[in-house]
């Protein structure tokens, strides 16, 4: 990515955030959300005396990937319905500064949301603070991969009818990828054996960023342009 | 007159229904045309493709002389457009708005000051957009498509769902741009031929009528 297609990047994602933290009642809410699901976890678990590393592995990607559902289908889907995605076409970048600053904007938030993840673990699910290092990289690591697929999906379906819906449903299949490794590189991380166990699923977990960025470069013009 | 436009020979197809069919027109430096015809008639998809929003199915659009298709940022950075629906972003200020899109091609304040004045929008220009009566919303877009005093300006629909009064009063504004090449597109002539000294009458993808007014 060339420095001007990258500087145009970051202006478009800060114009996002400001958007986005001018009616801030929809990041609270996917924050609502991720504390809730945390909290109610906590609630079955506490008669469990040595909950599995996987499980709760598995709750904090369940909870991550509806985050992510919840902030990446508005990404494009909103610039559309409200007739804005005319005026990003009429900026004259690449197309690719425009996915660019979709995916920053996407990362930016869900690594929000992914601290709030880790702050109400760290209380209700009694974790060790010795673990907050290496959930912070590998939450990050897919928050990153999450925003740069979600992004690409939400502008491939961004003219479909029921494109939120049709959002929820696809985003799954497509997440495996990020899914299986990053569940079970949180649970080594749960389980002490520290970042450098997860060599192996962060190799995965970059591949497919690697992928994602590849697919977008090609793609996203033709999506972009009507 | 030099041609700052120039449409050769464009078709687009969508899917089975043919858009535009094999349409070549020229426009000249300070010409004010509008695109009259029936919804669906082409208008603004001629107009789309002309502001490279667009890819034809065939055929060229030369914006001063460069393919408009092959060079999208440059022919960007020589248009301004105002779509039917606004650009502007309802949770930034007007100025806020301009500062976002004249990031892009490096606008400074005398700019945005510019063209809050000739669209005398600059004691709204705190106010968030969303906030903003139609009419005002308006010509809030005109301001931000006059950002680097593009020499082309397309407008879809201009008028449309705009009052007698505020309609009477953005026609005027449009005349007093004498340097640009003003391309609109309306099924209502009345307003539009008050600035417009040509009018091409599109029906089903095809040039009915190119009058010089």
């Amino acid at each position: 990515m060339s420095d001007s297609t990258l500087s145009h990047a970051l202006k478009l994602a800060r114009k996002d955030i400001i958007v986005e933290l001018r009616r801030p009642h929809e990041l609270l809410s996917i924050i609502a959300f991720t504390l809730s699901s945390i909290i109610v976890s906590s609630f079955s678990w506490r008669t469990i005396l040595r909950l599995d590393p996987l499980v709760i592995s598995a709750a904090m990607w369940v909870v991550i990937f509806f985050a992510s559902i919840l902030v990446l289908t508005t990404s494009f889907a909103r610039e559309v319905d409200r007739g804005t995605i005319d005026g990003l076409r009429s900026i004259p970048c690449p197309p690719t500064a425009i996915l660019a600053g979709k995916m920053i904007y996407g990362m930016i938030t869900l690594v929000i949301v992914l601290l709030s993840l880790i702050f109400s673990s760290l209380l209700f699910l009694n974790l060790n603070t010795v673990l907050i290092p290496g959930l912070v990289i590998i939450f990050t690591i897919g928050a990153i991969d999450f925003a740069l697929m979600g992004s690409m999906m939400s502008a491939v379906l961004m003219y479909s009818e029921g494109k939120n819906l049709l959002l929820a449903f696809l985003f799954f299949p497509v997440s495996v990828p990020i899914l299986l490794p990053g569940i079970q590189a949180t649970a080594k991380i749960l389980a002490g054996e520290g970042v450098l166990a997860t060599i192996p699923e962060m190799r995965l977990l970059f591949a497919f960023m690697l992928a994602v960025i590849a697919a977008s470069m090609l793609l996203f013009q033709e999506i972009f342009l009507e | 007159m030099t041609d700052v436009v120039r449409v050769v020979d464009v078709t687009k197809n969508f899917g089975h229904i043919k858009a535009l069919r094999g349409i070549s027109l020229d426009f000249s430096k300070g010409q004010k045309t509008s695109f009259l015809g029936p919804n669906g008639a082409g208008k603004s998809t001629l107009l789309r493709i002309i502001a490279t929003q667009m890819v034809p199915s065939a055929g060229n659009v030369f914006v001063m002389d460069e393919d408009a298709h092959t060079n999208r940022e440059k022919a960007k950075r020589n248009i301004g457009i105002v779509g039917h629906r606004s650009f502007l972003y309802d949770e930034l200020t007007v100025l806020e708005n301009l500062q976002f899109y004249g990031s892009f091609i490096n606008a400074d304040e005398s700019e945005f000051d510019r063209v809050l004045k000739i669209t005398d929008i600059e004691r709204w220009k705190d106010t968030k957009s969303g906030h903003l009566s139609y009419g005002l919303r308006k010509r809030g877009d005109i301001s931000r498509a006059l950002l680097g005093d593009p020499p082309i300006l397309l407008l879809d629909e201009f008028f449309a769902g705009l009052d007698q009064e505020t309609a009477g009063a953005l026609a005027e504004y449009m005349d007093g741009l004498k340097a640009q090449t003003i391309i609109t597109t309306s099924h209502t002539p009345e307003l539009i031929n008050s600035f417009c000294n040509r009018s091409i009458f599109i029906r089903r993808g095809l040039i009915e009528k190119d009058v010089q007014l």
